[in-house]
């Protein structure tokens, strides 16, 4: 760190005056830093136990609260420009993290720094008021996020085309539904521009149409440059969204580091306390990821990305073929048709257990293979199939080419049937050895 | 590279910045007020709308109750207690009502401003913004209404020809400043000791109800000769007297002499001039700024956590 930063300073330093140097130390140095943080709530069994207490004949009576520790020494850094994913069970502490780095409590022990200006999405629509129109709620809610009425005014237009509540804009908000308050919200905090933006659980709101537009917002912010620090429950969303993550557990940081680590150690970590709890869930499929409104009914196939036809063959003769044995060669062949606004895709095919266990599920998206075509048919080959005896299921999506949205979702017509004459028992087949050390 | 001087941060090592910090910075609060303007319009029109929107008769309301109130205290006081009988009857109501349009502004402003945070909880816990406006902003709605409720006492006063214009007209504005410095700092006071206990707002309701009779809103300050000593000195210890006592003087209500239907009415014991009934009543409105914006200040960041 103190190494690159010396570097960009020597290469300023030839060129250029102090302005260059501040941006280019601005750019090497951390926009939030969190350092040994510690939140305590303090929680009485009656409203007069709080009096009682501050009275200083009572002091030599002990402390009449208990103490809840929300956060117990946080530390972590997000370089401009990241985009760190949050996650963690309920009451890890997240939201508690999110409204100190918003600045509306304050840590009991530690301290903290954010660079920028920072607009909080903690709750869409906080501070509307009910009675009153769209319109007006817009500028009240801008106004909140430090705009000035002249300010809103120029981004009024945008504001408006974003929320598509253009019919609706002059209707007091008690008549809009929580989906139409949402998108109003988020909206206005996207309207506002910031460079650090703070975003808690609200891609669970509004409909699926929506939601792609809020997603697609939050990458041009992340292309922009701009930071993120987002919180879901959706691990999927935030593999997809994040390059880094932090995983919270009983307010103090488990786990930082790139979002795939994080999200499948934390995926590890639940699905043990589910088997514990003896209840069967999956919790990292590309199911997770939001169909598109309207792509999976019927009427619209012309509309959107769709799968024609998915078929399992053999991967030599190209025949259609389902029953294999291990080390075989087998192929998914997958026919697919691009949408009236044709765009980039990705192809996903996955293996699954009849219990529902994913096995694998490659996609082109992760294997940086592109697809960007009106119509295809896409073959995905395994030479030697690494699968034992069993009946799998093989699920087919089609995504968009981030992978973040579903445009539709089949399975071949028929399951892989793997049926192995070795001795191998387990679900894999597995290169090994064997040594022996007589001692 | 956008706006890299905004810098926040905190530090839970530094002391915290205390009372006197703040209490010394108690000026700066009408600054906030303005300089969050944006903001301050939108809670002003938001509260004021909230009066009366969907009501039939919208903002006739805003003057109805101190109008009902009026009626109510000036039949039970002026008819059923006689305290008119030796004084002239349309100068006893504009007495009664000008004092009650200050009151009721003064203690509705403030028990609006002290659930202030406790009702906006959302908006505390959700979002970063200057929440010491949100006491501040009943109270300049009272003060509004307290204008309009002014306006018609003028005219009444004018048309009836109790009241002397003057200078003193001039000093209506900073009757009216006392009333919403009193209030607002009142107002800051009182809602930041509701976030901590809640039965503020309980003992607001009766405490307030006895503050009014204790006021001269009923009965002027000649009431008080030959009484007790200690009646004078405990009536006379009561923040909001001056300020009462200033408005009426404002508004021209207390002549030195007034030659009415061949009577002459005295100064209705009034002992203090127009500057120091308004200089007293603007000590105690300061006093009570100082104290409310220090205390709120010193214990706002506490507010998100308990609401």
């Amino acid at each position: 760190m103190s190494e690159s930063m010396s570097k960009i300073e020597e290469q300023v330093a030839g060129t250029a005056s102090g302005a260059d140097l501040q941006r280019a130390r601005l750019s090497t140095s951390p926009v939030i830093r969190v350092e040994d943080v510690h939140k305590t709530y303090r929680v009485y069994r009656k409203p007069m136990d709080r009096l009682r207490e501050s009275l200083p004949w009572n002091r030599s009576k002990g402390p009449l609260h208990k103490e809840v520790h929300a956060l117990r020494g946080v530390s972590f850094e997000v370089m401009p420009g990241q985009c760190i994913g949050l996650v963690g069970g309920n009451g890890a502490g997240k939201s508690t993290l999110l409204k100190l780095l918003t600045g509306t409590t304050r840590p009991t022990h530690g301290r903290y720094s954010l660079r920028g200006k920072v607009a909080a999405l903690l709750e869409l629509g906080a501070g509307f008021q009910k009675n009153a129109t769209g319109r007006a709620n817009i500028f009240m809610n801008a106004a909140l996020l430090g705009r000035t009425r002249e300010e809103t005014k120029a981004k009024f237009k945008e504001i408006l085309d974003f929320s598509e509540l253009h019919d609706f804009i002059d209707q007091p908000i008690s008549t809009y539904s929580s989906g139409m308050v949402a998108r109003l919200g988020f909206s206005v905090a996207v309207a506002t521009d910031p460079d650090v933006l703070i975003i808690d659980e609200i891609l669970a709101v509004g409909d699926m149409h929506f939601r792609r537009k809020c997603v697609d917002k939050i990458m041009s912010f992340k292309d922009r440059g701009k930071t993120m620090f987002f919180c879901s429950h959706s691990l999927y969303d935030v593999r997809q969204i994040c390059e880094k993550a932090i995983w919270m557990r009983t307010g103090a940081v488990q786990m930082y580091d790139d979002a795939v680590a994080v999200t499948n150690e934390y995926a590890t970590y639940e699905n043990q306390l589910i088997e514990e709890q003896s209840e069967h869930v999956q919790s990292l499929q590309i199911a997770d990821a939001a169909p598109v409104k309207g792509a999976m009914n019927p009427k619209n196939a012309e509309r959107y990305a769709r799968v024609l036809s998915a078929e399992l063959i053999d991967g030599e003769t190209g025949k259609p073929r389902h029953k294999f044995q291990p080390g075989d060669s087998v192929a998914v062949r997958v026919h697919i048709k691009n949408g009236k606004q044709p765009e980039p895709l990705a192809l996903a095919v996955g293996f699954t257990r009849a219990d529902g266990t994913l096995c694998f599920a490659p996609t082109t998206e992760m294997d940086g293979v592109p697809l960007d075509v009106q119509e295809a048919v896409v073959t995905l080959r395994l030479d030697n199939l690494r699968l034992l005896s069993g009946e799998f299921v093989v699920p087919v999506w089609l995504l968009d080419a981030r992978g973040v949205h579903r445009f539709h979702e089949t399975t071949c017509a028929q399951n892989l049937i793997v049926q192995n004459r070795t001795k191998e028992l387990g679900l894999f087949l597995t290169e090994r050895s064997w040594s022996v050390e007589s001692l | 590279m956008q706006a890299p001087h905004l810098i926040q941060q905190y530090d839970a090592a530094e002391t915290p910045r205390g009372f006197l910090y703040h209490a010394v910075r108690a000026w700066r609060a009408p600054g906030v007020v303005f300089g969050q303007r944006t903001l301050t319009s939108h809670f002003f029109l938001r509260d004021l709308q909230s009066r009366f929107r969907g009501s039939m008769l919208g903002g006739f309301w805003v003057l109805m109750q101190p109008l009902f109130q009026f009626a109510i205290y000036f039949t039970v006081f002026g008819m059923f207690f006689g305290r008119w009988e030796d004084k002239d009857t349309v100068l006893f109501a504009l007495w009664l009502f000008s004092g009650i349009i200050c009151f009721h502004g003064m203690v509705s402003g403030v028990g609006s401003a002290m659930n202030s945070i406790v009702s906006n909880a959302n908006l505390v816990k959700k979002v970063a913004f200057p929440s010491e406006m949100l006491p501040v902003v009943p109270v300049m709605v009272e003060a509004a209404v307290l204008l309009v409720g002014l306006g018609v006492v003028l005219l009444i006063g004018g048309v009836t020809g109790r009241l002397s214009f003057g200078w003193n007209t001039l000093a209506i504005p900073w009757a009216v400043a006392n009333v919403l410095l009193f209030s607002a700092g009142l107002g800051l006071l009182l809602a930041n000791l509701t976030v901590f206990v809640r039965d503020v707002k309980n003992i607001w309701q009766f405490a307030s109800t006895a503050w009014l009779f204790l006021s001269p809103n009923f009965w002027w300050p000649d009431f008080l000769y030959g009484r007790e000593p200690w009646v004078f000195g405990l009536l006379g210890m009561n923040p909001f007297f001056h300020t009462l006592v200033g408005m009426r003087q404002a508004i021209g209500l207390v002549p030195e002499t007034l030659e009415v239907d061949g009577r002459i009415v005295h100064n209705l014991g009034i002992t203090t001039t127009l500057v120091e009934s308004l200089s007293i009543g603007s000590g105690w409105a300061v006093l009570f700024l100082v104290v409310g914006y220090g205390t709120f200040m010193v214990h706002r960041d506490k507010h998100a956590d308990l609401v």
